[in-house]
């Protein structure tokens, strides 16, 4: 009986060189770079300047006038609300079509969740060669004359920030197809055989069954995609430039714009500290509310 | 309690190590050691190029190459550009390449190493032109462009009796007979910004910049806005065109090659466009035959060519092999073999003193020999091309970036004031 502790002890003796390599890595590659964000931000620093100086919390009060900011936090906030709510709808739509053990819905299954493995940089140009002005669903339409004209679909802020959405919701409700799909894999056959002997139709078992039982999944789609929306980058770079006149900038696109393409470096840091606690905050009261649901489960 | 203490201590200890492993790792490529091994060990530079349908990267291969075997001992890693960023980028992580082609001069100008007079004068004609606004150049004149000529197909003027026109009353009468016979005036790529501002960028160098070529100092002095009438009038020609109709109502959904593939299968009339359309990178023989050439209008009639006259390669000045990058950019620069295929396929007008187009064995089309007598004829007066242009008249990324969201605004805000002020207060906002 002595020894147990003394195994134990060895042990966790043996895993700590692991331990102690993990957290050197993880001050190295995280936390020294936002430290170093956050020191940037205090400063003046432009690409073209050979020095700079501590200029305080300047340029966060900078923020506060900066038109282009504002519109570009309201576009951030449009994608990530209206992507969030597709995809997650979406997905739970898809995964109960597909939650069948039949062989050829896991083929469909793994077709639902290629969207999801593919780069952004592919997917938002595939959708462009969709939405450009002679691409395939103007020249389909325009062939088959269901359209006079072509369709605007990348030309005004509304259009484009409908595409933008439409694109990123397509690649994200395959990985919420996925995971809602597991958390019906959860859903235990009784409860649902019991609502049906207890008269309960199909509405009402979604409702009081299994929508419930979704709730940790919920968690998981809901919390990945309000941090995925947030960061969005990539889709944009390819799929609008950040256009028409600069109005589907996200956050995280204006962050690359002012540091790297206009140079003001130091900006940009405090932009990028703004994106930060602005994730970290959304994902903090995201995960507490929806924790919530799963606890009353 | 002590052990995560110690945890966190040791795994500090390991990140301190690790990174003073990595500081030690660059502190090995300090200046002089490099200057020191130069005379005996072979010199790597790093060289940024900007890929394209044009400059492809066979042609930087074999171009790098040949500049390299001119300067013994000296070898290139060639690394692409990923976009307009991707300098500063570089830059802000301290890994700025030795030798820089097509970068912002106005961007970089303070890291730059200046080239000598006497090199210039002696290798290259208008080199002048490349001069910064503190006195030095710092990438060689090799080659003009010619940003914006316009383009038009002479099938359709032809079938419709228009002839080319000189003034911009002659231009609006144009664009609504084309509309009338239900082709689309102008074409433009729309859907990226460096495309979609052509067009004001011809209204911008002409009514601005052709009245006084000194505009763009007088910004940068304070003397000169955005919100000066002459400017905000070049915005409303632009406005005025798309109330016109002049442009397909999905025009700002047409990328780059869309719009060349509009134009080449004859749906639009007109195609405001950088002269390198002119090369065989872009159209065939066949195409270039029923194409025409022509410059932006003026109110009066008068002639600008609005040049940007830039070189390639611009040199880093803190890079520890910095005169070797030099002597390779010169090198690159003066070799003739480099300029053939920037000419065939990207329609370049070389400034080269000590070669001519028959020295270099090109093969142009006629439409190329068209805009090259343009470009250096005398039938035109050369000022240079707002927002293209290098040297002193460079303006900064930021601006540039709001002028080609001002050229997209013009289709959804006919405000051409409020679109100007707007420009002065990314222009403060920049300085």
């Amino acid at each position: 009986m002595a020894s147990r502790p003394r195994k134990r002890r060895k042990a966790l003796g043996g895993l700590a060189p692991i331990a102690f390599i993990s957290l050197g890595l993880y001050t190295l590659w995280v936390i020294y770079p936002v430290f170093a964000s956050a020191t940037l931000s205090l400063t003046d620093a432009r690409t073209n300047r050979q020095t700079m100086s501590f200029v305080g919390l300047e340029n966060y009060t900078r923020m506060f006038s900066d038109p282009r900011l504002g519109r570009t936090f309201a576009f951030t906030l449009i994608v990530t609300i209206l992507v969030t709510l597709v995809s997650n709808v979406g997905g739970v739509l898809f995964a109960m079509m597909l939650n069948n053990q039949a062989k050829n819905y896991k083929v469909m299954r793994t077709l639902a969740f290629i969207p999801q493995v593919l780069s952004g940089v592919v997917v938002a140009f595939m959708w462009r060669m969709m939405f450009n002005q002679n691409g395939l669903i103007n020249s389909s339409a325009l062939k088959y004359g269901w359209l006079d004209a072509p369709i605007n679909w990348l030309g005004t802020r509304e259009m484009a920030t409908f595409c933008v959405c439409v694109t990123v919701a397509w690649a994200s409700t395959a990985f919420c197809t996925v995971v809602y799909m597991a958390g019906l894999q959860s859903v235990p056959p009784e409860l649902m055989d019991a609502a049906r002997v207890d008269g309960a139709g199909p509405i009402k078992r979604f409702f009081n069954v299994t929508w419930p039982m979704l709730a940790p999944a919920t968690t998981t789609c809901v919390v990945l995609g309000l941090i995925g929306a947030l960061k969005l980058y990539d889709i944009l770079a390819v799929l609008t430039s950040g256009g028409p006149a600069n109005s589907t900038n996200s956050l995280a696109y204006y962050v690359i714009a002012v540091a790297f393409g206009n140079g003001h470096t130091g900006y940009g840091a405090a932009l990028g500290i703004l994106l930060l606690v602005l994730t970290a905050a959304v994902s903090a009261i995201a995960t507490r509310i929806l924790r919530k649901r799963e606890t009353n489960l | 309690m002590k052990r995560p203490t110690n945890v966190l201590v040791a795994g500090l200890a390991v990140a301190f190590l690790l990174a003073a492993g990595c500081s030690n790792d660059s502190d090995s490529n300090v200046p002089g050691s490099q200057d020191e091994s130069r005379s005996s060990e072979p010199v790597e530079i790093t060289v940024l190029v900007t890929e394209s349908e044009a400059n492809t990267a066979e042609f930087w291969d074999a171009s790098i190459a040949a500049a390299s075997a001119k300067v013994p001992g000296v070898t290139v890693k060639k690394i692409v550009s990923i976009g307009d960023e991707y300098p500063g980028q570089l830059r802000a992580s301290g890994q700025l390449p030795d030798v820089l082609g097509q970068v912002n001069v106005d961007d970089l100008h303070d890291t730059l190493m200046p080239y000598d007079e006497a090199w210039l004068e002696e290798n290259f004609l208008f080199w002048e032109s490349g001069v910064y606004s503190d006195g030095n150049v710092y990438t060689p004149s090799t080659g003009t462009q010619i940003v914006p000529l316009v383009f038009y197909n002479k099938t359709i003027f032809a079938d419709n009796g228009i002839s080319v026109p000189k003034t911009w009353s002659e231009f609006l009468d144009v664009v609504a007979k084309l509309r009338a016979a239900g082709v689309t005036p102008i074409e433009m790529a729309g859907g990226e910004g460096w495309a979609a501002d052509i067009g004001m960028v011809g209204a911008v160098t002409t009514d601005v910049l052709g009245k006084d070529p000194e505009w763009i100092q007088k910004l940068k002095a304070g003397e000169a806005k955005f919100s000066d009438a002459d400017f905000v009038g070049a915005v409303q020609k632009m406005i005025d065109l798309v109330e016109a109709g002049a442009y397909d109502p999905a025009a700002l959904s047409a990328d780059y090659s869309a719009a060349n593939q509009n134009f080449l299968d004859g749906k639009s009339g007109m195609y405001p466009m950088g002269s390198w359309f002119i090369g065989k990178g872009y159209l065939t023989d066949e195409q270039a035959e029923n194409i025409g050439v022509f410059l932006w209008p003026s109110d009066n009639g008068t002639a600008y060519l609005p040049t940007v006259a830039g070189g390639t390669f611009a040199v880093n000045k803190e890079s520890p092999n910095a005169e070797v990058a030099m002597e390779w950019a010169k090198a690159w620069a003066t070799n003739q073999e480099s300029y053939k295929p920037l000419i065939e396929n990207d329609a370049a007008f070389i400034l080269l003193k000590n070669a001519s187009l028959a020295d270099l064995g090109v093969d142009v089309t006629p439409l190329y020999m068209e805009g090259y007598e343009l470009a250096t004829g005398d039938a035109a007066t050369s000022v240079p091309s707002f927002r293209w242009t290098g040297g002193k008249n460079a303006i900064p990324s930021t601006v540039a970036d709001g002028f080609m969201g001002m050229a997209q605004a013009v289709f959804t805000n006919s405000d051409a004031a409020a679109l100007c002020a707007d420009l002065d207060a990314q222009w403060a906002a920049a300085q």
